[in-house]
């Protein structure tokens, strides 16, 4: 596959900066903005707050592309139902169902289409779409209108090839929910997570909407914890597959899967330190789980604790100085931090009997984690990583765990039995606009959150 | 550059090539494993074991990528165990087993236990990864909830089972630390390597060899009562002796 760059790089980077991280050698879309009224002010008016206690989700309709010459209805069915897909998944809308559209046929500017056959629908925001086809390049021009006050957001178009439609339909949900927000979106971001859908625990992919599943792991044994390195090349799990809990990676770019450590007893809860150099683990070959820094190859580096009890789960600070992990030196589970030598182990939580699962936050600034509430149900928490300011954000809604920092900070991942068992939930840090991500009859559980936007994964 | 010519498994999903049948295989195996709870290898083994085979050739077809007879196998499959399962439920309630001489017993007998002095009707299940037999001599422990200590009850099933490994001094063990579903998968790693490691620390203190036991944790992920209340997690905070067969 040859190099390609971006072309048309002539607007300000935020307009691009949120689809192309990570996939400039992979995968290539090119955005321009329309020159149209002011299509940068969208910043004028906040749509929805994403911040806000509860968020009351934006009507909004999608209307399918308009066809242009040489074009085929077919190359753009898939793009029409992944938008409405990520739109529905970003939690910020509702989309209205197409068999309640009352438009008959209208054009893609103001004035070319009645405003009021989607106001009188309900709908606030409307997305308008035409295409064409160059052999094997798709081209979509996207506006986006607030239809209430008659104005248009944005309007962009968007070209690429039509084998990464996928990909395109991402770029223009992460626009939509930056138009109606001021924050980009995380459509077309990887999550990896255990599945029980084959039956035993297998580790899947897919994007933020749930879609594109992707199978990584098919030992039919046991396997865990999958976490993303920092590139979002590698994934690093514990696995059965040779009948003990060893700690192996998996290469993203050739379907590869490596051994890390096969020591005698538990090899588990792997973390990436944040330049993605070294390894965090908990290691029971000496007797006891203990937290050990290896490096890649699975050398270790150091023994960072040296208790009697159990040491897991640890998760490096964003400046690589510090390591939070959850130890039962004190009786119970506790969320403690120390330095990456080890020196300088400070407990946080005071509160509950049993806390555990933490995750520092990208920002530095916050620690989530998952602790047992006083209802005897598990929930999630975050506190600032000196102990103060305890934030409980999941009440009355089943066992919450597993809680897992978005890259850009804004959300938590993590899983959740109050639609009766195990699935995925993406919240805001703040405890807002909780929702599930995908409906599935089978468990899901321990996710893992990419910082790579709109990728392919090869699997062997 | 040219390690990145990739495939791409969504593409070739898009592009139309007949997906494999996951979820009917996956439904199918659960059923047969509902049927086998229900008792069908004692009370319905006919009907058990055709529905093993179809759910068997099921998983041969997909793994051949043969997705069509696939289906239709794990749907057919399905059908068996669940037939399997109300027979096996039926003739429990009335008593009329099929006799001990085909109950799982039988079925799951390993060559070469008998030499270890295992014999074949005590072996009532087998090790979390299919691997290893348990034995009705070797008695599970129980833990209370985020605890690793030896109750007087355990301690007193441990003693049972220390007399019973002594006088079958050819015989191995993993011992299996479990844990119930709540809280975090990684602390019930840990935690249930403790428990193994409590079992194996006691039978050591009553006279065993370290190298006759091994110890495995497979923390929440392999629980004996798929409940979601206190009587299901008190059952799966366990140690299982597992006997090593080869």
């Amino acid at each position: 596959m040859k190099k390609r760059n971006r072309v048309g790089s002539v607007l300000p980077a935020h307009c691009f900066a949120h689809w192309y991280r990570g996939s400039a050698r992979l995968i290539v879309i090119t955005a321009v903005l329309i020159s149209l009224a002011a299509p940068l002010a969208a910043h004028a008016k906040m749509y929805i707050d994403i911040n806000a206690p509860s968020i009351k989700r934006l009507p909004v309709a999608v209307t399918m592309p308009l066809a242009g010459p040489g074009s085929n209805l077919k190359d753009v069915t898939s793009l029409y139902n992944i938008i409405n897909s990520a739109l529905d998944a970003s939690g910020y809308f509702a989309v209205i169902n197409p068999s309640a559209f009352i438009e008959k046929n209208g054009g893609m500017l103001l004035g070319q289409f009645n405003l009021k056959d989607w106001t009188d629908i309900g709908a606030e925001g409307l997305l308008r779409m035409s295409y064409g086809v160059q052999g094997n390049i798709i081209i979509i021009k996207a506006y986006t209108y607030d239809v209430v006050q008659g104005k248009v957001l944005l309007s962009k178009q968007y070209s690429g090839s039509k084998p990464d439609v996928r990909y395109i339909a991402n770029s223009i949900v992460n626009d939509v929910i930056y138009a109606f927000t001021g924050h980009s979106g995380l459509a077309g971001s990887k999550l990896a997570f255990v599945s029980k859908r084959t039956g035993t625990e297998e580790i899947d992919a897919m994007d933020l909407d749930g879609s594109n599943i992707v199978q990584l792991t098919y030992n039919k044994t046991i396997n865990l914890t999958p976490v993303w390195s920092p590139d979002g090349t590698k994934l690093l799990f514990t696995s059965y597959m040779h009948r003990n809990p060893d700690l192996y990676m998996f290469n993203l770019q050739n379907g590869r899967i490596t051994t890390i450590a096969n020591k005698k007893g538990l090899n588990i809860s792997p973390s990436f330190s944040p330049d993605g150099s070294e390894i965090a683990v908990s290691l029971s070959f000496k007797g006891s789980p203990e937290i050990y820094l290896m490096n890649l190859y699975g050398k270790i580096l150091k023994q960072l604790t040296n208790t009697s009890g159990i040491n897991v789960s640890p998760s490096f600070s964003p400046d690589g100085k510090k390591v939070t992990f959850v130890s039962n030196r004190a009786g119970g589970p506790q969320i403690y931090t120390m330095n990456t030598d080890g020196s300088d182990v400070q407990r946080i939580t005071f509160k509950g009997s049993y806390n555990a699962s933490c995750n520092w936050s990208p920002a530095g600034d916050r620690i989530v984690f998952s602790g047992l509430s006083e209802d005897g149900t598990f929930d999630i928490y975050t506190v600032a990583p000196d102990g103060s300011h305890l934030v409980r954000l999941t009440q009355n809604q089943g066992d919450n765990t597993s809680p897992k920092w978005s890259p850009d900070g804004y959300y938590i991942i993590f899983v959740s039995t109050r639609d009766g068992h195990q699935q995925l939930y993406v919240m805001n840090s703040n405890g807002s606009n909780q929702h599930r991500i995908i409906s599935t009859d089978y468990d899901m559980s321990s996710p893992g959150w990419s910082n790579r936007i709109n990728f392919k994964i090869t699997v062997q | 550059m040219k390690k990145f010519i990739i495939t791409v498994l969504s593409i070739v999903m898009i592009a139309g090539c007949p997906k494999p049948p996951i979820k009917d295989i996956a439904d199918a195996k659960a059923a047969l494993e509902s049927a086998k709870l229900a008792g069908a290898q004692t009370y319905a083994p006919k009907e058990y074991s055709s529905a093993e085979g179809y759910v068997q050739k099921a998983q041969v077809d997909s793994d051949n990528r043969q997705y069509d007879e696939a289906r239709i196998n794990a749907l057919t499959g399905k059908k068996l165990a669940d037939d399997a399962k109300q027979t096996a439920l039926e003739n429990k309630g009335k008593g009329s087993g099929t006799g001990e001489g085909t109950g799982p017993e039988q079925m799951n007998g390993t060559p070469g236990m008998s030499s270890i002095g295992v014999t074949e009707t005590s072996i009532v299940g087998k090790g979390s990864l299919g691997e290893g037999v348990v034995i009705k001599q070797l008695k599970m422990i129980h833990f209370g909830f985020d605890d690793y200590s030896l109750s007087n009850e355990a301690q007193a099933a441990l003693m049972d089972n220390a007399q019973w490994l002594k006088s079958n001094p050819a015989v191995k063990v993993q011992i299996e630390g479990h844990c119930d579903e709540r809280g975090s998968e990684e602390y019930n790693l840990a935690l249930g390597e403790k428990r193994a490691v409590s079992g194996r620390d006691y039978l050591i203190q009553l006279g065993l060899q370290a190298d006759r036991m091994s110890v495995i944790s497979y923390g929440k992920e392999r629980p004996v009562n798929p409940g979601h209340d206190e009587k299901a997690w008190a059952e799966n905070r366990r140690d299982e002796f597992v006997v090593i067969t080869r």
